[in-house]
């Protein structure tokens, strides 16, 4: 049995034991953790790790290629492959300009508060187009809602304010709806309830007057936030409007995007280009953002996928434009990616077995711990850092 | 006995969520108790939605999905018919159907 870091989501559990069975993970965690490996194969023809790793690298030479993927996998990983995309004049992307990237731009204006500080002393939190229940199970029972520690002795009960702002009432909403120290929004459009903020900040009533009654909870603490996701990602027009509330009322700010390394990814490419953007197109020297992506899509002629399963979490407008491409898959999990047919698919350590860096979503970098005993059935596979450098080195 | 209801064609809201305990190997989604009646719908039944291309769900109905007309757990299936410039929420066109299309894997 070892503790391991859990790379089911964005929040990163340092908690999780794993051995012959799974402990404190949640229903996410479990399922990455005890899911079907994958297996090297060329051809579809079952091989070795190396002679896999030798196709890949014949298969991707000479051509234009894809980096896809990544938001799965270490920093380290995601460094390698750009260096990677960069010797190959290649694109790269992970799933930031579809979701969850303007929230990490965002993030990156605003104030921000660790999830330590705020399971200590945080008071007011809004879910804002997230459902966590779903998208991060442990975040309300480790760090926002349940946890009894520091200046929040008395807990969720009289310690916590839950706010939910969403279209539908999700699991969270029933929650804050159930809860004496809680309050639901059942909003229509993302930029009314931005209005009625700003409304009430001068003093005003908006469309939703529970807006005031929030603005007057925060007064009684210091550390409030919004945790932004995916809904209020796609829903909202105005950020700039956003932003001021932000500012104006003093509330922290953290995205609550649910791609395990997104942050990490989106890191490592301004790092590694000097530019804040989405991906890059190291051919052209241009950013990529969400326009761009129809055409890198269908020009490219190989694919390498890292750590992602393009037909499950892209939408079928862009994954249909990878068929008849050459793909080289290199996963941990057995995917939808075999529908595509790919030359060679390399499997690789799931990243919550190796070592590593990965950025958890209020920012914190969390170093992974690396499985020493891998079990028997596993067998051994390379990590994505290692599978990466091998293909460099050819 | 020839049920009308199969006739009827509406405009619904969609909302992609994560939903871990509703994906997996077989297209379903939730529904909301208005849209549910429309179509006669107890408590489970099968709708087809369609946005360019066409998907049969299994379709329980839920609290979960008051507010919006249905909501499909992010996955294979959503992505059949998010578009990629706003693949959370879009309207498609619901009818009923008989079963629930199956993933390939």
């Amino acid at each position: 049995m070892q503790e391991i870091v859990c790379t089911g989501c964005s929040c990163l559990c340092d908690d999780v034991v794993y051995g012959d069975t799974v402990y404190h993970a949640c229903r996410k965690g479990y399922r990455l953790l005890t899911g079907k490996k994958e297996e090297n194969s060329v051809n579809g023809e079952k091989t070795d790790v190396y002679r896999a790793l030798k196709a890949a690298r014949d298969v991707i030479d000479g051509k234009k290629l894809l980096i896809f993927g990544l938001d799965n996998v270490t920093c380290e990983a995601q460094e390698l492959a750009l260096k990677l995309a960069k010797d190959f004049n290649a694109a790269i992307v992970d799933h930031s300009a579809l979701s969850g990237g303007k929230l990490l731009e965002l993030s990156e204006r605003l104030d921000s508060v660790s999830l330590e500080k705020f399971r200590d002393e945080g008071y007011v939190s809004i879910y804002w187009g997230a459902n966590p229940h779903n998208s991060i199970p442990r975040l309300l029972s480790r760090f926002t809602y349940y946890p009894r520690c520091g200046k929040r002795q008395r807990g969720y009960e009289e310690d916590r304010f839950l706010v939910v702002a969403d279209v539908r009432k999700s699991e969270t909403a029933k929650l804050a709806e159930k809860s004496k120290t809680g309050l639901f929004i059942r909003i229509e459009k993302d930029d009314e309830l931005v209005d009625s903020f700003l409304k009430a900040l001068n003093g005003r009533a908006g469309k939703y007057p529970e807006v005031a009654r929030i603005l007057k909870e925060v007064e009684k603490a210091e550390v409030n936030a919004v945790f932004g996701g995916s809904g209020l990602c796609s829903g909202l027009k105005d950020f700039d409007k956003f932003e001021d509330v932000m500012k104006k009322s003093g509330l922290y700010f953290i995205p609550a995007t649910s791609k395990t390394n997104m942050r990490g990814f989106l890191e490592t490419v301004a790092e590694v280009t000097g530019c804040r953007c989405y991906g890059y197109d190291f051919e052209r020297g241009a950013c990529l953002n969400l326009k761009d992506l129809p055409e890198v899509f269908a020009c490219c002629e190989a694919v390498m996928v890292i750590g992602a399963d393009p037909l499950r979490t892209l939408p079928h407008e862009l994954s249909k434009r990878l068929a008849g491409k050459v793909v080289v898959a290199i996963n941990s999990l057995k995917s939808l990616v075999r529908l595509l047919k790919p030359k060679v698919t390399i499997a690789s350590t799931l990243s919550a077995f190796s070592s590593g860096t990965m950025v958890r979503l209020d920012g914190v970098k969390v170093e992974l711990k690396e499985l020493k005993e891998m079990k028997e059935s596993e067998g051994k596979t390379l990590s994505d850092e290692e599978v990466l450098k091998e293909l460099l080195s050819m | 006995m020839f049920e009308f209801t199969k006739l009827m064609k509406f405009d619904v809201k969609v909302v992609v969520a994560d939903d871990i305990l509703h994906e997996g190997d077989k297209a379903k989604a939730l529904i909301s108790k208005g849209l549910a009646e429309k179509f006669g719908i107890k408590n489970r039944g099968f709708i087809r939605l369609t946005r360019g291309e066409s998907v049969c769900f299994e379709v329980l109905v839920s609290e979960f999905a008051e507010g919006v007309d249905v909501v499909i757990p992010d996955g294979y299936f959503a992505n059949r018919l998010a578009g990629f410039e706003n693949p959370r929420r879009f309207t498609a066109e619901a009818e009923k159907c008989d079963e629930a299309d199956v993933d390939v894997i």
